[in-house]
């Protein structure tokens, strides 16, 4: 699934059917590559976070949770910052290591299942695999400028 | 791997971190003037009529100078200008509109930018001079190699007569006539 699809996505608790807010913010962890929580938009109360291990399924109309009590305030101001616009990867300058522009990101390719990156589209500079993925900051996604050497299949 | 750059490219250009965050941008280079070695580069926050940091890059924490940033790992590579040798801070370093003179005496033109080569090391290379009377491309701007080790202070700026032999035009040439002017240098020594 790619990000820029995913936002504004009801998420709706299944214990009793309602609605419990829309997907406002993604929550990246860039060591772990990988989408570690969400940022819901209108919520009733003070508790619009959720863990990616809290919720039941990221489905292609619904992203949904058990109930509405998996919701919880931010763990700290860090996960507050990487919810925010500021941190959101869409239409970020990607840098590589070496110090070379590579594009912008278009949208970002992830697994709905484990919530993993798989890969940055830059359009029509191209994708860039998550395996190459430095950092996530304010001012630029930060990347391997050149990928890694594949591990060699076998051996001699 | 290295490549060649001037001086004055490198303003503005921004110091990134791997954790894609900007904490300033470069303001200047900072080299030791008895040797042509570059030491490192001063930074200002973000914007042209932003403040100077008080805080200085040292060459050795720069993980790469690119064409679009400079990369630092995080912000643990910025230091106190104490980080340097004393001597690497001149009072003047700025070369830029100095009179480059021959060893023979002959007034080559005055410095609008210096030339780095920056790998793993940075040196100053050569001079952008723009060209006096003495060379047929008066007016033009060319590029002047320099001997390994040169100092780069003072009004006026000396340079081996032998030097004019290698004057280039442009940067993609520049390193082979460094590298060729630098050899010759070593075999009149020999």
């Amino acid at each position: 699934m790619r990000l820029r699809e995913a936002y504004g996505r009801k998420v709706v608790s299944t214990d009793d059917a309602e609605a419990v807010g829309r997907l406002d913010g993604f929550v990246i962890d860039p060591e772990q590559r990988c989408v570690v929580g969400l940022r819901l938009a209108k919520v009733g109360g003070d508790r619009p976070f959720v863990s990616w291990t809290d919720l039941q399924a990221f489905g292609t109309d619904a992203v949904t949770v058990p109930s509405a009590a998996v919701l919880r305030a931010a763990s700290g101001q860090a996960e507050e910052r990487a919810a925010s616009k500021e941190l959101q990867p869409i239409g970020k300058l990607v840098l590589g290591d070496l110090g070379t522009a590579l594009g912008k990101v278009e949208d970002v390719e992830f697994d709905e299942g484990s919530g993993s990156l798989v890969d940055f589209d830059l359009g029509e500079a191209g994708t860039v695999a998550s395996d190459r993925l430095l950092g996530l900051g304010s001012y630029a996604v930060v990347v391997l400028e050149v990928p890694p050497e594949p591990s060699a299949p076998g051996g001699p | 791997m290295s490549v060649l750059l001037r001086a004055t490219e490198l303003e503005g250009r921004p110091v990134v971190t791997f954790a894609g965050e900007s904490p300033a941008e470069v303001k200047d280079i900072i080299f030791d003037s008895s040797t042509g070695t570059l030491l490192g580069l001063t930074l200002r926050g973000h914007g042209l009529f932003s403040r100077a940091r008080k805080d200085i890059l040292p060459w050795l924490m720069i993980h790469s100078i690119g064409r679009d940033a400079v990369m630092i790992r995080d912000e643990g590579a910025f230091q106190g200008v104490d980080a340097l040798p004393a001597e690497g801070v001149p009072e003047n370093r700025n070369v830029i509109g100095n009179q480059v003179l021959t060893d023979a005496g002959t007034d080559v033109g005055r410095v609008v930018d210096v030339i780095i080569e920056a790998g793993a090391e940075a040196e100053i290379v050569g001079y952008e001079v723009k060209a006096s009377e003495a060379l047929a491309t008066r007016g033009e701007h060319v590029l002047i190699p320099l001997p390994a080790a040169i100092a780069v202070s003072g009004e006026h700026l000396i340079v081996p007569a032998g030097a004019l032999e290698f004057v280039g035009n442009d940067l993609s040439g520049f390193g082979a006539a460094v590298k060729a002017f630098r050899e010759k240098l070593r075999e009149g020594e020999g």
